[in-house]
């Protein structure tokens, strides 16, 4: 390595030295042609509210502990609930929409306690009790927080009596539904909520009840 | 990642010495591509800190969940979920003032390219991975956290973008995708035959329809961009024992490297191809196989978990508490790979639920009157059996045996040969679709097989490999030039599901015109026919308003009801039927659809 690098004339370091400037001002280079035109269908920040009553019908489903529970009596026991569609394996919009579920729960601390949160899986054939368990695990989802799947008719009609069933499930949006109590109208949060979005709409919801 | 301790000042230190040392810039372009990969990849730094992103609504994502694979993929060329479009971001697309090779990103939006912008220098780069700001100005989606990467991992992840999908994959050439089919030695003469000539004529007719001055055949954007080829079929015939398909393997390859193995059957095991495909990147696309290999990899993808699968709803319905729990299970299986497997993987899951299993092995332990005269009415049992089988049981009656299973996929039963005497005894575990919404689903396909004037011999087999055929066609039309082994897998994992649905109606209508006036087929006579493949866009064919029940709604255009993938899946199909012969000895289901 000595004997190389003496053979390394001044002027081929200097080359190299040069060759690496050049690389560097490549990279800085800016070529301030900034014309071209973005198509994008945008998720902006910010997301749409809407009051709305759904007929929801009642069917069986898997709770991620195994049990075998009524979506109606899991629905409506009289507690708050924030409802979302999602599936395990999705990879851009569920895992921001759970996240955003589990800092919601955290920051509301005690006043969530008679909280009820649904997840429901819109891919129920692989979504089986365990794979639900495990991701419920991943946000640290407690008692508070139940994911459910069930069969495929279940799991469709559910979105659809939501309004949120758009045909397939690489297709489905970010929605939060909130109600205040059985029999009362559904909020429903169309786009992506920060925590803070759901925190001021569940005080909204539950301090007019 | 030779050096993961050192600082960061200590390894700017240490690229410069290199440099100084006269060391090739490659070498330090190769680790710096390590450095990138292990960022966008695994979310993990140089320093070994995990890579941490901060969300629009301010939570913050780390380690494997910040990755930039999770949404851009291992190809780099973006996905697409639900109204939120993420876009490709190699070099090509990010760094190239030319642009030219276009990437569609929805089925839905075919004219979705992605669209030329400036190409990104440094800063620009920065400002992007930093602030979520795109060189236009604009900002990027809210699903893109802002990451705060120091200038050499801004470096070290542009250098692993600029080599991400730069060339095709091995296989791909202008003109040409090569493909080959692996058929394992023992598959009977007639189906190795049938599955040849259905994935043959499906590809000549594929072939066809993309030939220049038959234009009209491919979809728009393949026609503006030209990125049509001609696929090539090679059929590896692997011989003699398991332990040598290995290095048979991969002299084919060497001698003539494939983009993606299609199709493909063997009647005991798989796995050395399983191993191969994963070894060397090859996609494995729905080969027809008894017992898929483990485990789950990447670029291996089956229609179903086969006879593990059948192992699981069987264990599920026995101990579900719908009916008595046996005392005693008696398994017949032959003494083979797939028998064996099969035979094990119910013992397992009904290991210590309170029924006692008992797995016979056919032919070594007896012959089928031998290893059934003990069986009780508490007992049941489970038939892993294959069609050569049945035969022998046909000239047996059922006897004493109240509750006898047998294996779909195994048995290839069909209502019409299954032995009457034993019809109302008989549970199927089934993993495909009924027989009677089956023929809605596959009535294409066999209208198909007449026109290209091919025998029947295995409607499970030969509709596979159809699939197979057809589903590669869609996919790779909606690839466009980026014709990469990695995005192949990506995008089918995004369309399966929504092809499926799609084109069960567009088959549908399709069908509507076969037979009738303006038909071409009556015309020109069937041998000259070109269907498409692929999806045609659906407003293009306006029918007559078909009468209800016509034309009834399907969810495939398989043998299974249903297929789907996504992120992390690879197995199409999910569950199975118990199904079991009604009075006309038509199969019924008996129960839902149960997905173990």
């Amino acid at each position: 390595m000595v004997e190389k690098l003496a053979k390394i004339s001044r002027a081929t370091l200097l080359g190299k030295l040069g060759a690496l400037l050049a690389l560097a001002t490549a990279w800085g280079a800016a070529s301030a042609d900034d014309h071209g035109q973005h198509q994008h269908f945008e998720q902006a920040p910010g997301y749409v509210r809407q009051v709305s009553s759904y007929q929801l019908p009642e069917t069986e489903l898997r709770r991620s502990d195994g049990a075998k529970v009524s979506f109606r009596q899991a629905i409506d026991d009289g507690k708050p609930v924030v409802l979302n569609f999602i599936y395990t394996t999705c990879t851009a919009v569920c895992p921001i929409m759970s996240q955003s579920f589990a800092e919601f729960r955290q920051r509301l601390g005690a006043e969530g306690e008679q909280l009820h949160m649904l997840s429901i899986s819109i891919d129920p054939e692989e979504d089986t009790p365990e794979r639900l368990a495990d991701y419920a695990s991943r946000f640290a989802a407690g008692s508070q927080w139940q994911f459910y799947t069930g069969s495929g008719r279940a799991s469709v009609m559910l979105q659809k009596a939501f309004q949120a069933y758009f045909g397939d499930k690489m297709h489905h949006r970010p929605i939060a539904f909130m109600r205040a109590a059985p029999g009362q109208p559904w909020v429903r949060l169309e786009g992506f909520t920060t925590p803070d979005d759901l925190l001021k709409e569940y005080r909204q919801l539950v301090a007019r009840r | 990642m030779k050096t993961p301790t050192l600082s960061r000042r200590s390894r700017c230190a240490a690229l410069l010495l290199g440099c100084l040392l006269g060391l090739p810039l490659g070498a330090m372009a190769a680790d710096e591509v390590e450095i990138g990969r292990r960022i966008y990849l695994e979310g993990q730094l140089s320093s070994g800190q995990p890579l941490t992103g901060r969300r629009f609504d301010g939570t913050v994502v780390s380690g494997r969940s910040a990755a930039c694979v999770s949404c851009h993929r291992r190809s780099g060329l973006g996905s697409v979920e639900g109204n939120v479009l993420v876009p490709p971001i190699t070099g090509k697309f990010l760094f190239a003032s030319d642009q030219a090779p276009l990437a569609t990103m929805d089925q839905r939006r075919r004219k979705s390219f992605n669209q030329a912008h400036a190409p990104y220098d440094a800063p620009a780069f920065a400002r992007a991975v930093r602030q979520g700001i795109a060189i236009d100005g604009r900002t990027m989606q809210v699903v893109m956290p802002h990451y705060g990467l120091d200038d050499a991992e801004l470096r070290a992840l542009g250098a692993y973008l600029r080599q991400l999908s730069a060339e095709w994959s091995p296989g791909v050439t202008e003109e040409n995708i090569r493909l080959a089919t692996v058929i394992a030695p023992g598959v009977n003469a007639a189906r190795r035959q049938a599955l040849l000539d259905t994935l043959r004529s499906a590809m000549a007719q594929k072939n066809g329809s993309t030939a220049p001055g038959r234009r009209h055949m491919v979809s728009p954007a393949e026609m503006m961009s030209r990125s049509e080829r001609n696929w090539q079929l090679d059929v590896w015939e692997l011989q003699g024992e398991p332990a040598t398909w290995a290095a048979q393997l991969a002299e084919h390859y060497r001698r003539q490297p494939v983009f993606a193995l299609l199709s493909g059957v063997t009647e005991s095991t798989w796995q050395p191809v399983h191993e191969f495909c994963s070894r060397e990147a090859v996609p494995c696309w729905f080969p027809s196989v008894a017992l898929p290999a483990a485990p789950e990899n990447f670029y291996n993808l089956y229609f179903s978990r086969g006879v593990m699968l059948e192992a699981d709803v069987l264990a599920g319905h026995l101990l579900d508490g719908a009916a008595p729990k046996p005392q005693r299970l008696i398994q017949i299986h032959r003494d083979n790979v797939v028998g064996n497997a099969a035979a094990r993987a119910l013992a397992t899951n009904l290991a210590g639920r309170g029924i006692t299993v008992d797995s016979r092995p056919l032919g070594m332990a007896g012959t089928l009157p031998a290893l059934l005269s003990d069986i009780g009415p508490t007992d049941a049992v489970m038939f892993w059996l294959a069609p050569a089988d049945l035969p022998a049981l046909a000239e047996l009656s059922p006897g004493n045996i109240r509750r006898v299973y047998f294996s779909g996929e195994l048995g290839n039963i069909q209502e019409s040969s299954f032995p009457p005497a034993w019809k109302s005894v008989a549970r199927l575990v089934y993993p495909y679709e009924l027989p009677a919404r089956r023929a809605a689903n596959l009535a294409y396909f066999h209208t198909w097989l007449k026109l290209r004037r091919l025998p029947l011999v295995d409607e499970t087999l030969q509709s596979e490999a159809y699939f197979a055929v057809s589903f590669l066609s869609d996919t790779l039309a909606e690839m466009l030039h980026n014709v990469h082994r990695d995005y192949l897998l990506e995008r089918a994992e995004e369309m399966l599901s929504k092809r499926e649905g799609g084109k069960a109606e567009e088959e549908a209508r399709m069908r509507l015109y076969l037979g009738r006036p303006g038909d071409l087929t009556r015309k020109y006579g069937a041998g000259n026919r070109q269907v498409a493949t692929r999806d045609l866009p659906l407003t293009d064919v306006q029918g007559p308003a078909t009468p209800a029940g016509e034309a009834p709604r399907r969810a495939g255009t398989t043998v299974y009801p249903r297929l789907s993938l996504a992120q992390d899946q690879r197995f199409a199909s999910k569950g199975a039927y118990i199904a079991r012969f009604d009075e006309q000895g038509g199969l019924v289901a008996d129960g839902e659809w149960s997905v173990p």
